[in-house]
């Protein structure tokens, strides 16, 4: 198997299987750069990985499956994205989201839900998709306020 | 850009396929009724800045440090520790 080496900001210089590498079909909101990316694991056990691309350096994106936080997430591909991605089937859909982690309080980490990012794996295709009129948020807290409160014990939050 | 008048009730064809109707017009806002077939997506403008924005935000925050924070917390709040029996 070919190795791709990748140039990233936060791992130095990482070596990589060619069949590693996900294709976006279309580039990420915001990111028209940047088409190839690889997914690369955080630490173990940990509910998130990395998205780093592999055309800007400097460019990862932290994500996780809203599912691990036990949120229901679930919805339908149009055909059109289905067609793009080559996706075989429901199973054959690796399904991620963005992650915003505020630097002064990680605890207040939200998820993209509006947004995810959905690959084939027997493609290693790629694109983000737009839930427009889905009702997911942008900004979804991964913990809630209610769970933070409840571990916190001596630091109440202000708010309903 | 081309640019075309419409009277309430006038409709637009782009490519035999999408119809656009003017429905109705109240001041500042204009109701537009969009007919298109399934795979041609239509979302308002500000879906996509928000997206978009939510992307940049996340990419300025996204730090090791952080991230490690973030799992510790995570795993302590969510997960105590399912794969290890307890004692």
């Amino acid at each position: 198997m070919a190795q791709l080496s990748i140039q990233t900001a936060r791992f130095g210089e990482v070596n990589v299987d060619e069949d590693r590498v996900i294709q976006f079909v279309e580039p990420i909101l915001g990111f028209p750069d940047s088409h190839r990316y690889v997914i690369l694991d955080h630490a173990e056990d940990s509910p998130f990985k990395w998205l780093q691309s592999a055309d800007e350096p400097e460019l990862a994106f932290v994500v996780t499956n809203p599912k691990f936080f036990g949120i229901d997430y679930e919805f339908e591909l149009s055909d059109t994205v289905v067609e793009q991605l080559g996706l075989t089937g429901a199973e054959d859909a690796l399904v991620m989201t963005i992650v915003n982690i505020p630097q002064t309080e990680p605890a207040k980490m939200t998820a993209n839900l509006m947004g995810p990012v959905v690959v084939s794996q027997s493609q290693r295709k790629a694109k983000q998709v737009v839930l427009g009129e889905s009702g997911y948020s942008t900004k979804t807290r991964l913990i809630p306020d209610e769970v933070l409160q409840q571990t916190a014990g001596s630091s109440p939050e202000q708010g309903a | 850009m081309l640019v075309l008048t419409r009277k309430t009730g006038q409709k637009l064809i782009i490519a035999n396929e999408i119809e656009i109707t003017i429905l109705e017009t109240k001041g500042e806002a204009v109701k537009i009724g969009i007919q298109a077939p399934k795979h041609i997506a239509v979302f308002r403008e500000e879906i996509f800045e928000e997206i978009k924005k939510a992307n940049q935000q996340a990419v300025e925050e996204a730090q090791k440090n952080v991230l490690d924070q973030a799992a510790t917390e995570a795993a302590n709040l969510l997960k105590p520790s399912p794969s290890k029996p307890e004692s």
